[in-house]
């Protein structure tokens, strides 16, 4: 029981974890992006680049919990059959 | 009446109990509103906003609604928050500060009161699910407000607290009254407007993560919004010692309480105890998040 309960709050730690560092990423890394030359074009091209890159960090948050879930599951399952 | 289908022998228990929190949550609400004098506005708000909540909890309830309805008629549960103008649009995000948006954050009130609410309907499969884990979030909102020095917001999830403590007693294993759609979708809409109207939204954003992440398997794996009834494939099964397994069926949705039956069947009462303490886990995460947020 109570390692089953420590691998599920290991999960909730890895999520959490991922949380903390997307964020990071996304307003340490990516809100900091400009751009070496300067025109019209320039803010659109920075604010565009910032959405796409900030939403592909969330895309890949999603993608790990989900892919950590199913071989948690599975693993667990196949040991116990 | 309700079947307790994790039970060998299919109890009938009174379903729509859980408006007892919404009706506590209303009175307890109305009389700090009297007793301690505080501002009549975000009282208002909040109350219309559990009130509608549970009106399409009823709803769903006597009739039951389409998966893709319940969630989209959810929304409207903030519309009182919004329009009496009851949140900050200041949020406190780690590495950034507190940042202004005051264009996305009333959407961002709509998402997240109907998500959170959502979410916490998808989190009560089994007896004292809802109540045990949702106390624990409450008790969570009243830490993470005495610690930002917030002791008039603190009210609100006190009540709640003590609404679903009293509510608990009635709804654990085993169980002789359920909450149903109206009591979790008013509970849910509560947490969510209380995290809006307490600006706490980042640390229980993560307090919330056995709940979010539910959610979230749930959708991905069912292939976007079902209803329990539209769900040919169970995640899991009653076994004849009145244990629940998790099954091996590739098609079935993964679910946190499969999660918690991978490695091996368990009682429903010990299920429930790994989802209350989760949230414990989760909540002290949330408690380290926001000392961390701290300048």
């Amino acid at each position: 029981m109570s390692s089953r309960l420590g691998s599920l709050i290991a999960l909730i730690f890895f999520v959490w974890l991922s949380i903390v560092f997307g964020l990071f990423i996304v307003f340490r890394v990516i809100f900091e992006i400009s751009l070496p030359w300067q025109n019209a074009l320039t803010p659109t091209i920075v604010s565009v680049s910032r959405v796409i890159l900030s939403a592909m960090v969330g895309v890949t948050w999603l993608l790990a919990w989900w892919k950590l879930a199913n071989v948690y599951l599975w693993r667990k399952l196949r040991r116990h059959e | 009446m309700g079947t307790d289908v994790h039970k060998v022998d299919k109890p009938k228990i009174p379903e729509m109990c859980g408006l007892a929190v919404t009706v506590g949550l209303i009175s307890s609400a109305i009389i700090a509103t009297v007793a301690l004098q505080v501002e009549a506005r975000p009282i208002v708000a909040f109350v219309l906003c559990i009130s509608i909540a549970a009106a399409m909890g009823i709803a769903d309830d006597l009739g039951p609604l389409s998966s893709r309805v319940k969630p989209a008629l959810t929304t409207l549960a903030a519309v009182p928050i919004v329009l009496l103008g009851t949140y900050s649009p200041y949020m406190a995000i780690p590495f950034l500060g507190t940042t202004r948006l005051t264009i996305i954050y009333p959407i961002l009130v709509i998402v997240a009161i109907a998500v959170l609410a959502n979410a916490i309907n998808m989190m009560n499969p089994f007896n004292g699910a809802m109540s045990g884990t949702c106390s624990v979030l409450s008790l969570a909102m009243i830490v993470y407000l005495l610690l930002l020095g917030r002791s008039t917001e603190m009210i609100l999830p006190s009540a709640l607290l003590g609404s679903l403590l009293a509510f608990h007693w009635y709804n654990k294993y085993p169980a002789k009254v359920f909450s149903g759609n109206a009591g979790d979708l008013s509970v849910g809409a509560a947490i969510g407007a209380l995290v809006v109207m307490g600006r706490i939204e980042v640390p229980m954003l993560i307090a919330m993560i056995p709940h979010i992440t539910n959610a979230f398997y749930l959708l991905s794996s069912a292939g976007g919004l079902r209803e329990r009834r539209e769900m040919p494939h169970r995640p899991t099964r009653l076994l004849e010692d009145g244990r629940i397994q998790a099954t091996e069926d590739g098609k079935a949705p993964i679910t946190l309480s499969r999660l918690i039956l991978a490695e091996g069947a368990l009682r429903e009462s010990e299920i429930v105890n790994i989802m209350i303490a989760m949230t414990i886990a989760s909540s002290l995460l949330g408690l380290l998040t926001l000392l961390l947020m701290r300048p």
